[in-house]
């Protein structure tokens, strides 16, 4: 299938950012999509579209000064003009001590694994939806959810060298099944780099499953509970970490030592490894991020030891270190994989949270978030469920409930919030603060 | 607010109000403007979409642009401007949506978008239920512009840097601790043109904009770190550059970082019942949260289950449930001069009107569409509909819904002089409520114990937590409207694909009785 923006086009529009200013810096980043949805609720379409667009940003740097100026398009004329602009501002934009040089010519591998070449349209869009709306509708229950396929061609190049261009595509889909009459709810999604790998259907099933066994919860007070935390949920929490450098050398951040410095070499997140790895097949992503920097595989964090921060290019020259790459996938994983249901067998007494809903920091020293269980909470005894409950709010050290982790399933794609990718496994945690009851179903 | 975004390594994590991307001035930097006259593509777009078989169409040309800065203690470390065209179309075909959106905006690439849109809504008969039916309204004709004295984009960039460093620089003057700050400055144009298979052609402009600083108080020695921000003081508004003369924000940068400074030695809450009074900088995000969200007529149908939720409210509480104590009277409104959900027109071509959604405590009232009309048995419904861009679908959004002063002579001072046991809660802190609002739970700024009518000691790691039906029945006190302050987003967060919607909300000092305080540390 035709690439959203072939390198001859990238190439033409970086050429002509280049030819039209005399900068000492100039940088160039052009996204190019062409993104399809569709929303369903109460069993039904309620919205769907498609969008075709394209982003060229040109930063220009003269000595310290530099700005940046965005356009949609890639026409080498707007191209051009873009980058007068930039130069222009930047002669008048105030020295930035902060300010690094981009980086030059480097050898990336491809992630060729990101890209499909199915083609997808409104048709089959609608035919995976009818699918999952088929099986609410089967199950007497009423179906929500939501569809969102992309293609998208990522570009930075910068005029000390560097070129990169990644092609990827995807499909993303979540599902809530709910009873009529309110009292039960579940959820589920589904998402692959192919849209004919995404079973729809499969997580409409798993909602629908849910929702009829999360009727009439039963009370359960709020208190420190052991949990299993589905992959879902172990998402939500994952993107509330920051793990920068600077943050934490500045002293503005849980992995801030005091006294000063940072915690790296600390054991703090009990048996974690944390990667971020573009070739991975759970969720590729560019080898290189939009300053021009490649993104070889790093370990974060190894068996719980905070292995190392990020440090931007400007703190690395700062502090003496090697840049890092922006990285915005991750890929959590435990000493070893145990499926979900060996680490529901695990559990004694606890409960079992689907998802997490409005994750919030709420004091940052300790990276404690607030945030609350949605779409089925069930209590389990002695490794059973037995019975669903009660949502709760909960306010969790997410460095704590990583410490008291003791079992994790292998990381599988999940759907965050904003309806992006994430890799995320479920974990099984000995102690997690459930702060009030919440009444919602 | 939804809005959220964290990536495990790598994220920004700076204070910038908006990232929409735009540019200062077309004709040099290149986005350029469609070749044709607008009012022609708009015609060649409704023809199109008719000639596929659509019954009704519209299509929204949008020029989006921004300029921000951001800054890192005394310098600038981001400058930025940015400009898109393009042009979203919608068709309703057998009462069926269709929608397309392309930066392609010449004359076929409209036509092929329009084809598109009607496609779209032909292929999604199949799992179609209830006919879409647009509630009759005025047509609309005419241009609108949000307030403002000063336009942003004709300011040159040596004088917003100075006065976002102002800002900067008084807040690292206060050097009592280590300071980190950081600063964004942003404006946001969005230009609407929109014309609809009715006849209706309008032309809007929404200028948008915030300065802002974040100030955190570090304490090296123990790791202990706090901070403050200016946004519950100098919030996001459709205002001009007018915004930023003067001391305001210099002020408001001190203020932030005494804030700060002072919750570095707080005494930590202990958890109880306490009486709260609040003020309208910490409130306003809960009259969003508890009120503004639970009266969208699409959470109430059920529409938003998948992601943002449904609402305790059903239709059936309305003229019955009481929502809130006999003080409490809020309103929806797009009709008030900058606040950010102020317009012309929504973009159903509905006028700005202003409506009443909580009246003496009673739940009388939602937020609905010309679309979502049909569905309450109302004639016209209300102007909620807006796209974040023209890339993005129209959909039912919140209007600036506020709480009214109340209408007893009051002053935040005598209300905190008559609370015996209580916390004086400011500024706007973390937030969180549930998928059906019923449980809450909001951080804030600054908080001081009040110990028999006086403000005694500042406190921390305090949150609140309530039911937004038993929180507005505890209200017992209202400031009168001297103390009226509109606090406000420029990203309220809703939808799938997620807009951001700008939204504000006005309110006084209220107290509210016997609600459960948390430390966020133990409990």
């Amino acid at each position: 299938m035709e690439r959203p923006l072939d390198e001859g086009t990238a190439r033409a529009a970086v050429k002509a950012a280049f030819e039209a200013v005399n900068a000492d810096d100039v940088r160039v980043n052009i996204e190019a999509s062409e993104t399809g949805f569709l929303r369903y609720a109460v069993n039904e379409v309620t919205t769907s579209g498609q969008v075709t667009d394209a982003t060229t940003t040109v930063t220009c740097a003269v000595g310290p000064k530099h700005a940046t100026v965005a356009i949609h398009g890639v026409r080498p004329t707007d191209v051009a003009a873009a980058a007068r602009r930039a130069l222009e501002l930047a002669r008048v934009a105030p020295d930035d001590p902060e300010y690094v040089p981009s980086p030059g010519a480097a050898t990336m591998k491809p992630v060729t694994a990101a890209w499909s070449d199915m083609p997808v349209g409104p048709d089959d869009r609608a035919a995976l939806v009818a699918d999952a709306i088929a099986v609410a509708k089967k199950e007497g229950l009423l179906g929500y959810g939501f569809v969102r396929d992309f293609r998208v061609t990522e570009v930075a190049a910068t005029r000390r060298g560097f070129f990169g261009i990644h092609h990827g595509t995807g499909c993303d889909s979540t599902t809530t099944a709910r009873t009529s009459s309110g009292d039960g709810s579940g959820w589920g999604c589904a998402g692959a780099v192919a849209f004919k790998d995404v079973d729809l259907a499969g997580a409409a099933r798993i909602a629908c499953d849910k929702a009829q066994r999360s009727r009439k919860p039963q009370p359960l007070d709020p208190g420190v509970y052991p949990v299993v935390l589905e992959p879902a949920a172990v998402g939500g929490l994952l993107s509330m970490s920051m793990l920068e450098a600077r943050t934490a050398d500045e002293g503005r951040s849980p992995f801030s030592k005091p006294g000063g410095g940072s915690r790296v070499g600390e054991k703090l997140f009990g048996s974690l490894t944390l990667k971020s790895d573009p070739w991975s097949l759970v969720v590729p992503s560019a080898p290189f991020d939009n300053e021009g920097m490649p993104r070889p595989p790093v370990t974060w964090v190894e068996a719980g030891l905070l292995r190392k921060l990020r440090n931007s290019r400007y703190w690395a020259k700062k502090m003496k270190r090697a840049a890092d790459a922006r990285y915005d996938t991750s890929l959590p994983t435990g000493p070893k994989s145990e499926s979900l249901e060996a680490l529901i067998a695990g559990l004694e007494r606890g409960l079992v949270v689907t998802r997490l809903w409005y994750i919030r920091t709420v004091e940052p020293q300790t990276a404690t978030v607030t945030g609350l269980t949605r779409d089925g909470v069930f209590l389990v005894e002695n490794g059973k469920i037995v019975h669903p409950v009660n949502n709760f709010r909960f306010n969790q050290s997410i460095i704590g409930m990583f410490a008291d982790a003791e079992a994790y399933s292998a990381p599988v794609r999940v759907t965050d919030e904003g309806g992006d990718p994430l890799a995320a496994p479920a974990v099984r945690c000995k102690a997690f603060r459930m702060s009030s009851r919440s009444d919602a179903v | 607010m939804l809005t959220r975004r964290g990536f495990v390594v790598g994220g920004a994590g700076v204070v910038v109000a908006a990232s929409l991307p735009w540019r200062a001035r077309a004709a040099e930097a290149g986005a350029a403007p469609p070749a044709e006259d607008v009012k022609a593509l708009v015609a060649v777009g409704l023809d199109a979409a008719k000639a596929g078989g659509a019954s009704w169409a519209d299509v929204r040309f949008e020029r989006l642009r921004t300029q921000s800065l951001r800054s890192e203690d005394d310098h600038i470390v981001h400058s930025a401007e940015s400009e898109s065209w393009g042009v979203g179309i919608r068709a309703i075909v057998a009462g069926v949506w269709g929608f397309a959106a392309t930066w392609h905006t010449d004359r076929d690439a409209v036509a092929a978008c329009a084809r598109n849109a009607v496609a779209i809504a032909k292929a999604n008969a199949r799992i179609a239920g209830r006919k879409v039916t647009l509630a009759p309204t005025a047509k609309a004709v005419g241009k609108w512009t949000s307030p403002f004295e000063i336009d942003p984009f004709t300011v040159p960039l040596g004088e917003r840097v100075d006065a976002l460093l102002a800002g900067a620089r008084a807040a690292l003057a206060m050097k009592t601790t280590k300071l980190k700050v950081q600063g964004g400055l942003t404006w946001i144009s969005q230009e609407k043109t929109i014309g609809n298979s009715e006849g209706a052609y309008f032309e809007q402009r929404f200028l948008r904009g915030q300065p802002m600083l974040s100030v955190t108080a570090i304490d090296v020695k123990s790791g202990q770190f706090e901070s403050g921000s200016t946004d519950s003081i100098i919030p996001p508004q459709q205002i001009g550059f007018e915004a930023l003369h003067g001391s305001r924000f210099a002020d408001a940068a001190v203020h932030a970082t005494e804030r700060a400074q002072k919750r570095l030695d707080a005494t930590p809450i202990e958890p109880d019942k306490y009486d709260l009074v609040i003020a309208p900088s910490n409130l306003w995000l809960t009259v969003h949260e508890s009120i503004g969200h639970p009266t969208e007529l699409d959470r109430i149908m059920g529409l938003e289950a998948n992601l943002a939720g449904t609402s305790f409210a059903k239709l059936t509480d309305l003229g019955k449930l009481k929502y809130g104590s006999p003080l409490v009277n809020v309103v929806a409104d797009r009709t008030q001069k900058h606040a950010l959900g102020t317009v012309g027109w929504d973009d159903d071509g509905q006028p700005g009107d202003k409506w009443d959604l909580i009246r003496k405590g009673t739940f009388v009232g939602v937020q609905t569409t010309r679309e979502q009309a049909a569905w309450v048995h109302e004639k016209h419904g209300h102007a909620g509909d807006y796209a974040e861009s023209w890339s993005a679908v129209p959909f039912q959004r919140m209007p600036n819904v506020s709480l009214q002063p109340g209408t007893r002579k009051r002053t935040p001072e005598e209300i905190i002089a008559d609370t015996k046991r209580g916390i004086y809660v400011e500024g706007r802190g973390s937030w969180s409520i549930d998928h059906q609002r019923y449980n809450f739970q909001f951080g804030g700024q600054q908080f001081t114990l009040i110990e028999n009518g006086k403000l005694t000691k500042p406190l921390r790691y305090v949150a609140y937590q309530s039911n937004s039906v038993e929180f507005w029945r505890s209200l017992d006190a209202l400031a009168d409207a001297r103390d009226y302050f509109v606090g406000g987003s420029l990203g309220d967060g809703k939808g799938e694909p997620m807009q951001a919607n700008p939204v504000s909300h006005g309110c006084v000092t209220s107290r509210f009785r016997g609600i459960r305080v948390i430390n966020v540390r133990k409990s």
